[in-house]
């Protein structure tokens, strides 16, 4: 029962709820913190729902009802969010008061928004939805987390529909936190920001393809955590084995993927993994670094798949975004039609997080469904 | 009809003391872990709590863990239980069988991170305790401390993170992309969570009181628990006898509000029946609820609505809540009340709802002494949180 990712929208530090980070990408500083721009909030959200809802919130909502409205299903069996940090500006709010003021002078509402959960409880309420809830939080793996668990809950046949989000907030202060663990800010690492992006995921086939455009099909995901000793050439092999796995269940062979979207950042330490797995297992397949455009953050993966999923709807890859690794020039007003660019049929998606644990997506297009 | 999912192992710590044994001792003694503070450094020692007795270096000596070893007690409690479960099942690093390890939290490292907060901001000191703050990170130190972990997730879902990990186990198994899973929740008490119920005016300054008329709040508790999840086919590949099997999993949402429930507990109702309908079962099936049971007027209140909805005011089966026992161990209750369920199931007993003076509302009468020499076929363990994530549990006898 193929699986349909039937709508999608993202706020990053590109423009919000469009894709025109195809045409004309903002560029990225590197190594420093980016901001997502925000779409007027006010003219997407009701003025008294808006007063009591932090940013995070408002990025959750805006992008979970523009993902409904496009994939035009009306309603949702399950959301299921993945979240790094949750509402970070609540947290740092509540923990500062905590911590400079003493136990005396603290209010309840920065703590009431501080529980991981709140984005998915609050999406819960703005779409009446009362079916199965979840949030994962794991570092960089939040959202494939999130997206593993609705894969799940579809392959058991427990939902027909499922709402799935990341959301990822990086304030100031949370970002030298993020430097002082060695996370972000490195020389030639792209710039740390933030993300918000929100899929509907459906078995629902026959509401699905009476769309014009091919539609993004999750055809497989293979998730796993790597032992704590052994360097990089020690763990490429647990994820190559797990690779050669999936593409083994469908019959594929690296010859038939168009594409890996990686999740490298331009840090070494961090980009060794991907680079080793892929050398060894897929050589000679074009790669698409999606962090160029949107910056590193726990759920930078939500807009990996977000990319992907757009990728797949046009059909092709334009030239400007592939790369064998991290390329600076990404102007994609260059891209003057299919004849130059790469397809987009099968793209894999590669993420993990701090070479502890993986994941493996693939993305399929119904026009060539597996 | 999807085959059946097993538990084979279970550990568990809490203010009842360390492991299944203690935990059984006391529970059947009717003896409460909740006390005043000895470890949490608040100004509010008024209030009560359910402390775990052991210090963050007794845990970490008791599980060979380096004096210097940067660690946080949400993990060294986990561990404790976690290695109390996988023993318990049979596995150890020796067995090599790979395991899928999905763990509950909320605080995460918060008890470091509002310790060393200023110094994280302003100076290198205790950096080293900064990754260490996320929830993910409290799972990937108990998994690199764990033998043969292939899969790790971080459910956060507030009070029902643990009761969501088994949900998500139980899926993992069924979808057959695991075999033993290793689910369950830690949570230690923090600064941060003491203040922040306490904004909210939910802690009682006396010991709690579910579903009294007097209830006045929840006593805050710390803990863990987890239980080795298994299929069936791992199971008689090793020999392995059940404890139980875990036959169904109900989680819905609330969709009400943020912190509080709706009257007429509205996801509570809907978890609950869910979990009964994967079950296969019906509600007279059911011979024992461990309830939530907070002792918050709204909690309670709601829930009992809920499950007189549900089972019918003239056919409520015996409940009770077990939090005066240990308090309300937040992130880790899910699990450390499935454990209280299944030592009731094995030896036959329902404990007691202590504290209780007037009923709440005419016929919600729980079971305020404990019961022996009872057989529990079926029993359900409920465990809803903030933001509405209400999940029920259903475990039968093998």
């Amino acid at each position: 029962m193929p699986i349909y990712l039937c709508g999608a929208a993202q706020i990053s530090a590109q423009q919000p709820l469009t894709d025109a980070w195809l045409t004309a990408p903002e560029a990225l500083p590197e190594s420093t913190l980016v901001r997502a721009i925000d779409p007027p909030f006010r003219s997407l959200l009701p003025a008294a729902e808006s007063r009591r809802m932090g940013v995070a919130l408002k990025r959750m909502a805006v992008v979970a009802d523009s993902a409904m409205a496009e994939a035009g299903l009306g309603e949702t069996d399950a959301i299921v969010v993945g979240t790094g940090m949750g509402c970070v500006e609540s947290t740092e709010h509540f923990l500062d008061a905590l911590c400079r003021q003493g136990e005396r002078l603290l209010g309840p509402t920065h703590f009431m928004q501080s529980t991981h959960n709140t984005p998915a409880s609050l999406l819960a309420r703005r779409l009446h939805c009362h079916g199965y809830n979840a949030t994962f939080s794991h570092q960089q793996v939040s959202f494939d987390q999130a997206l593993y668990d609705a894969f799940l809950l579809m392959q058991t046949a427990r939902a027909a529909t499922v709402l799935c989000g990341g959301i990822e907030e990086v304030t100031p202060t949370f970002h030298i936190l993020l430097r002082r663990m060695g996370y972000v800010g490195h020389a030639a690492q792209v710039a740390c920001s933030e993300a918000a992006a929100a899929f509907v995921l459906t078995t629902q086939a026959d509401k699905v393809m009476q769309a014009a455009a091919p539609r993004a099909i999750l055809a497989d995901m293979c998730m796993g955590h790597l032992p704590p000793t052994g360097d990089t050439a020690a763990k490429a092999p647990v994820v190559g084995h797990a690779l050669d796995a999936m593409l083994g269940r469908h019959g594929l062979t690296a010859a038939d993927i168009d594409a890996v979207i990686v999740p490298n950042n331009g840090y070494a330490a961090y980009d060794a993994l991907p680079g080793s797995l892929l050398a060894q297992h897929l050589p000679h397949v074009p790669q698409v670094a999606y962090k160029r455009l949107f910056g590193e953050c726990f759920c930078a993966s939500a807009l990996g798949l977000y990319m992907a999923q757009r990728l797949i709807e046009r059909g092709h890859i334009p030239t400007a975004l592939v790369s064998g690794g991290m390329d600076h020039n990404m102007d994609c007003s260059k891209d003057h039609g299919q004849n130059s660019a790469v397809a987009a049929r099968r793209l894999l998606l590669v993420n993990h997080s701090m070479a502890t644990d993986f994941s493996l997506i693939l993305l399929t297009s119904s026009s060539h469904a597996l | 009809m999807t085959p059946p999912i097993y538990i084979t192992g279970m550990g568990i710590i809490s203010a009842l003391g360390t492991g299944c044994d203690a935990t059984l001792r006391a529970l059947r003694s009717d003896r409460s872990g909740i006390g005043p503070m000895r470890h949490l450094p608040s100004i509010h020692r008024h209030l009560p709590v359910g402390e775990v007795a052991l210090t963050d270096r007794q845990m970490a000596d008791a599980l060979g863990i380096a004096p210097a070893t940067p660690f946080t007690r949400s993990a060294l409690m986990g561990l404790m239980a976690a290695r109390e479960a996988l023993a318990g099942a049979g596995i150890d690093a020796a067995a090599q069988i790979p395991i899928a390890f999905v763990s509950g939290s909320t605080v995460g490292g918060m008890e470091r991170s509002e310790a060393y907060y200023l110094d994280f901001l302003e100076s290198d000191r205790h950096s080293e305790y900064i990754g260490l703050h996320d929830i993910g990170a409290t799972t990937t130190l108990m998994a690199h401390h764990l033998p043969g972990v292939t899969y790790t997730a971080s459910v956060s879902t507030a009070c029902s993170s643990a009761a969501n990990a088994l949900v998500h186990a139980a899926r993992l198994i069924e979808a057959g992309v695991a075999d033993v899973v290793l689910a369950g929740g830690t949570e230690c008490l923090t600064l941060f969570h003491l203040n922040g119920f306490h904004t909210l005016l939910i802690l009682d300054e006396q010991p709690s009181r579910p579903f009294a008329v007097s209830r006045a709040g929840l006593n805050l508790g710390e803990g863990a628990a987890y239980l080795v999840v298994e299929s069936e086919a791992s199971m008689q590949r090793r020999g392995r006898q059940p404890i139980a099997r875990l036959s169904g999993c109900g989680n819905a949402c609330d969709a009400y509000h943020q912190t509080a429930t709706s009257p007429t507990g509205e996801g509570p109702f809907r978890a609950m029946q869910a979990a009964l309908a994967e079950a296969g079962l019906k509600p007279s099936d059911i011979d024992y609820i461990n309830a939530h049971g907070t002792g918050t007027p709204d909690n309670d209140r709601a829930e009992f609505a809920a499950i007189e909805r549900l089972f019918g005011t003239d056919a409520l089966p015996p409940f009770s809540s077990t939090k005066p026992f240990t308090g309300h161990t937040t992130s880790a209750s899910g699990s450390i009340e499935s454990v209280i369920c299944l030592l009731a199931m094995q030896h036959g007993f329902i404990p007691a709802n202590l504290n209780m003076d007037v009923p709440l509302a005419p016929g919600c009468h729980p079971v305020t002494i404990r019961r022996e020499g009872v057989s529990l076929r079926h029993v359900m363990c409920n465990a809803f949180g903030f933001g509405g994530n209400d999940t029920a549990l259903v475990f039968s006898k093998a």
